[in-house]
């Protein structure tokens, strides 16, 4: 039950960045990279697709342009050869670098939000429509990427970067390169807007489901 | 819930609360503005208890197969892109220089203006006295202070570069290729390889396609050429299989001028015609000049291409002027039979001639060579005569590979002890690493079938758009053209944008447009994709056509081989089941490119091979020179021939193009002087996994040194000038050839054999003679070719067999299988 209000509090986040940088295989990846090793450099690609491919994913961005962007990713970690960066461990470096290549393109594209549901158009009421709806399913899941591909970027960054990828407030907003409060407000938002999403969906409880719920356990 | 808990979620929903910036619907559909009671707490923790619940449960989605890969070799791509450290140092400097421009001269230029300006001068005391105490300079004295100072930028920018230049260039270059070193040969930057000399004086080609003169092409050997009066003929602007520009090497062996066969004395001092005489240079601009009154637009194929003494009409190679090409080599070839057959033994020293110890001889590496691509494509269109080619496979002579570097080479000798003078066969081989390429950008034009009956459906149309917009690469540029009712130029060559793929898709089916035939289409396609800059890589123009079987392809046949001529390749993709077809194979070879079928695989898949295929090429400007030991002498060099003085120019001068080109794009140190030593061998490109042998037909006096090799190239993929280097000594005694002997011994009899067959070719009547004479050559052979022998021998009856009844295109066949034996199968037509 904690799970949601750990978000506010950075006891994972110090944990999971405790890892001193020497640990980070992803490191000694970049460095043998950096002298030519062409094989490190596609390790480190093989790595990472997985959250810079979520992440983009996640950004609403359909295939074409989600293999684009994240070439485009990859070429710019490519690109950087001093060997003192990034300073702090790799996978935040690179998730910064995917959130830049991001806001650059919907700028460019003058897309505010690319709001194309990554997993298919499935939209809240058909979801709702489901009878296997209130179960985690594909179903909920296309709901979740549609929710979350709604959200302003400022949030949708703050979310799947945190909650989603994993990071914890503190990594993203070092990725984000805002304030820690920040992060906490955009993310409070940005699931406050989920839930309520779910719940106008029925993927949830109502609310006064749920306070029965508790008054029955309370009296037991 | 313990009290902490509590306590955060009670402060969640007071921040939730607080916070006005929350969308009014959210707040309702969570009611958080009613009581803040224990149960309105709790069940607000419990909801996002569920949502981070489900958040954390989302998948991760799985990433394409291909996508890591493809990323991997953008990215190399990319960084080889980026200017050279050289280019960026001076680049800073010139940055600097104009940031001290604007630092200095803007200011001064404002001051002035507002000295000038008596509102703005009366702002403040002391500027109004110092404005009535100074006259006021006039603007354009403010503009001459400005001007001076960039003069004066220049003039020291100037004289830091003559002065220094070369230097700093060399030290950042020596200090690149120090770090490439230890970088490795996976460095990941890289340069496009198939970019040529820049000699080239393109003839505008009523401003399409272009033909290029002599000087221009990557193969050095090359050189203006009159067959009918025993000139050099030229062949440029061929494309390799790499989309470079290579040619074969038709020289004859006669004197140019007096036609007299070139023949030399024991001496090696040529005796007869001479190749470099005062005539014969005075003879080539004249070509020249002919070729430019017979230069004519031929307005009846709408491709005007200009004429090369009527060698190349209409941009195609005259069938009779390939023959007569031939059989100049074939009077070459015969001339070393010749000398073999009277040496019955092989080791017999008696009546041999000899060549000089230094001196060029032909390059017989030749991917992509046209001469075969038109034997080939004869030999596609008849069955017989290609089941008994293909029949033809090289020998193995199992060189030693490279680990680091691009090539590596082989030096080994059909024997390891003499006792005394003694026939030695060496073999000089070279090898290229396999699977690490570079390419060129691309400029495709795309040509769409959608005629009436035989359409090409959108969505393969998008699949193939894609696919194109997904491998490209930095300067890539893509065109459309659709052939059929509604059809013309949908889109001129520039880049290919994601997500436009499907807007263009959609594009081809509509209506309103003029009717354009598929052969129109394709001669525009040809056009534009031939259209390049002037320093544009060579070979960088791609035709694809895409159809579902390229009804009525043949006719496209002519204009695909004027293309190839003009350095674009046209592939085909067809959208049908795999399968032999003429028609497609016969319009890959005109067009030196390759058939696909589209059917049986994804798109994507097929475009990237077609693309992979485009950029083989691993190492440039090789040149290979062969010091003779003290008391070795040259008989000959197999499949070879020598060069004269002028044609050892042209390469020359096409090598130092190459090195300043190389040098100039990928910061590769220029090397190429007038230091060649020996005997010398110039090749313009190997591609990546080829591996190639030349057989040094020597006499040696006794045991100890014979030769020095080197191999000096331009290695593409560590991006540096290499050097390999290998000796050959001889022992002394009389010992049983080793494996290695054995080895130069069966490629040596696969390189007669081959001849043999190319001989017959051109000699059908006399056919059965020569294929009898290398068939008891073979057997001598049985040893040293191994499993080899049973496949030649198979090969030999086959055509004996064919003999007796000969199917159609035999000449062609044989010739066709002997260059099959020489050198496998360059000519790669792709994967079904």
């Amino acid at each position: 039950m904690t799970q949601a209000l750990s978000v506010l509090s950075s006891a994972d986040e110090a944990k999971r960045e405790a890892a001193p940088e020497s640990e980070d295989p992803l490191r000694a990846l970049l460095d043998r990279h950096r002298r030519g090793d062409v094989r490190a450099f596609r390790e480190i690609v093989t790595v990472l697709s997985r959250p810079v491919y979520a992440y983009l994913t996640r950004c609403g961005f359909d295939a074409a342009e989600r293999d684009d962007l994240f070439q485009e990713v990859f070429c710019k970690v490519h690109r950087v050869t001093d060997p003192t960066r990034p300073k702090g461990p790799v996978r935040p470096w690179v998730l910064r670098i995917t959130v830049n290549v991001v806001r650059d393109h919907l700028r460019r594209r003058k897309v505010r939000a690319a709001v194309q549901p990554a997993r298919g158009e499935v939209d809240a009421a058909s979801a709702a429509a489901s009878p296997e709806a209130r179960a985690r399913g594909e179903e909920l899941a296309a709901f979740l990427d549609a929710e979350i591909a709604k959200l302003p970027l400022p949030q949708r960054e703050a979310l799947l970067l945190a909650s989603v990828q994993g990071l914890g407030v503190k990594a993203a907003a070092e990725v984000l390169e805002v304030p820690t409060d920040t992060v906490k407000t955009r993310l409070r938002r940005a699931r406050a807007s989920i839930a309520a999403a779910m719940r106008r969906a029925g993927h949830v409880p109502e609310i006064a489901e749920t306070r029965a719920k508790q008054r029955k356990e309370a009296g037991r | 819930m313990n009290d902490d808990d509590v306590h955060d979620a009670k402060d969640l929903l007071a921040a939730l609360r607080a916070d006005e910036e929350l969308d009014a619907d959210v707040r309702e559909a969570l009611e958080l503005d009613g009581p803040m009671d224990d149960e309105a707490i709790g069940a607000l923790d419990a909801l996002f208890a569920r949502v981070d619940d489900e958040l954390g449960a989302l998948d991760a989605p799985e990433v394409p197969d291909d996508l890591v890969a493809r990323t991997v070799e953008r990215a190399t791509r990319e960084a080889a892109e980026a200017p050279g450290v050289v280019g960026s140092v001076w680049r800073l400097i010139a940055s600097g220089w104009a940031s001290l421009l604007v630092l200095i001269g803007l200011p001064a230029l404002a001051r002035r203006d507002r000295a000038a300006d008596p509102r703005r001068g009366a702002r403040s005391t002391t500027e109004t006295t110092e404005t009535t105490k100074r006259p006021r300079p006039p603007r354009w004295t403010m503009f001459r202070n400005v001007g001076a100072i960039a003069v004066g930028c220049a003039v020291v920018t100037l004289g830091v570069w003559t002065t220094f230049g070369h230097t700093v260039t060399e030290s950042i270059q020596a200090s690149t290729v120090m770090v490439e070193g230890l970088r490795g040969p996976s460095s990941g930057y890289r340069v496009d390889s198939n970019e040529t000399d820049d000699l080239s004086e393109q003839r505008d080609l009523g401003g399409r396609a272009s033909l290029t003169d002599s000087t221009t092409v990557a193969d050095p050997s090359n050189a203006p050429v009159d067959l009918e009066q025993g000139l050099f003929w030229e062949r440029s602007g061929e494309t390799g299989e790499d989309g470079s520009r290579v040619a074969a090497l038709l020289l004859p062996s006669r004197d140019p001028v007096s036609q007299d066969p070139v023949s030399q004395d024991q001496d090696g001092e040529r005796q007869g015609g001479q190749f470099g005489n005062a005539e014969f240079q005075q003879r080539v601009p004249n070509l020249l000049e002919d070729d430019e009154r017979n230069g004519r637009d031929d307005r009846a194929s709408g491709l005007p291409v200009q004429g090369s003494t009527g060698r190349i009409d209409n941009g195609v190679i005259d069938e009779e002027v390939v023959s007569r090409a031939l059989g100049d080599d074939r009077a070459q070839n015969d001339r070393w039979r010749d000398d073999d057959e009277s040496d019955t033994d092989g080791d017999a020293l008696a009546g041999l001639r000899f060549h000089p110890r230094t001196g060029a001889w032909a390059n017989t590496y030749l991917p992509g060579d046209p001469a075969w691509r038109d034997l080939a494509r004869t030999v596609t269109r008849a069955p017989e005569a290609r089941r008994l080619s293909d029949a033809a496979a090289p020998f193995d002579a199992r060189l030693r590979r490279p680990r680091r570097d691009a090539l590596a080479l082989t030096v080994r000798a059909d024997r390891r002890q003499v006792d005394g003078a003694s026939r030695v066969r060496m073999q000089v081989g070279i090898a290229a690493a396999a699977g690490r390429t570079r390419r060129p950008t691309l400029r495709t034009v795309v040509v769409i079938d959608a005629r009436e009956a035989d359409a090409v459906p959108a969505a393969e149309v998008e699949a193939v758009l894609t696919a194109l917009s997904q491998a490209r690469s930095t300067g890539d540029q893509v065109g459309v053209i659709v052939a059929g009712e509604s059809g013309g130029v949908l889109r001129a060559p520039a880049e290919l944008r994601l997500g436009e793929a499907r807007v263009l898709a959609r594009e081809v089916h509509t209506d309103g447009r003029a009717a354009m035939s598929l052969e129109h289409a394709y001669r525009e396609a040809v056009t534009l994709a031939g259209a390049l800059e002037a320093d544009a890589p060579l070979g960088s123009g791609l035709v694809l056509v895409v159809s579902p079987r390229l009804a009525g392809g043949e006719a496209l046949v002519p204009t695909a081989r004027a293309g190839a001529l003009a350095g674009v390749t046209s592939s085909v993709l067809a959208l049908r089941t795999p399968g032999a077809d003429a028609t497609l194979e016969s319009f890959a070879l005109a067009g030196h490119g390759r058939r696909w079928f589209v059917g049986a695989r994804p798109a994507d898949e097929v475009l990237r091979d077609e693309v992979a295929a485009a950029s083989r090429s691993v190492a440039r400007a090789l040149r290979l020179e062969v010091v003779l030991a003290p008391g070795t002498r040259l008989v000959d060099v197999v499949g070879s021939r020598p060069l004269a003085a002028p044609q050892e120019a042209t390469l020359r001068r096409a090598e130092q193009a190459i090195d300043r080109q190389l040098a100039a794009q990928l910061g590769i140190g220029a090397d190429r002087g007038a230091d060649a030593e020996g005997l010398r061998v110039y090749l313009p490109v190997f591609l990546s996994g080829d591996t190639h042998t030349m057989i040094f037909d020597l006499v040696v006096d006794g045991p100890g040194e014979v030769a020095d090799v080197r191999l000096r190239y331009k290695d593409l993929l560590a991006l540096g000038n290499r050097e390999a280097r290998e000796s050959l000594q001889l022992g002394r005694g009389d010992g049983a050839p080793g494996p290695a002997e054995r080895l130069v011994r069966g490629d040596l009899a696969t390189q007669r054999l081959a001849l043999a067959l190319e001989s017959a070719g051109r000699d059908l009547p006399r056919a059965r003679a020569h294929l009898q004479r290398a068939s008891t050559e073979l057997d001598r052979h049985v040893a040293p070719l191994g499993e080899a022998h049973a496949r030649h021998r198979a090969l030999l009856d086959h055509f004996l067999a064919a003999l007796d009844a000969p199917p159609p295109h035999l000449a062609a066949a044989l010739q066709h299988a002997g260059r099959r034996l020489r050198a496998g199968d360059p000519l790669s037509l792709g994967a079904p």
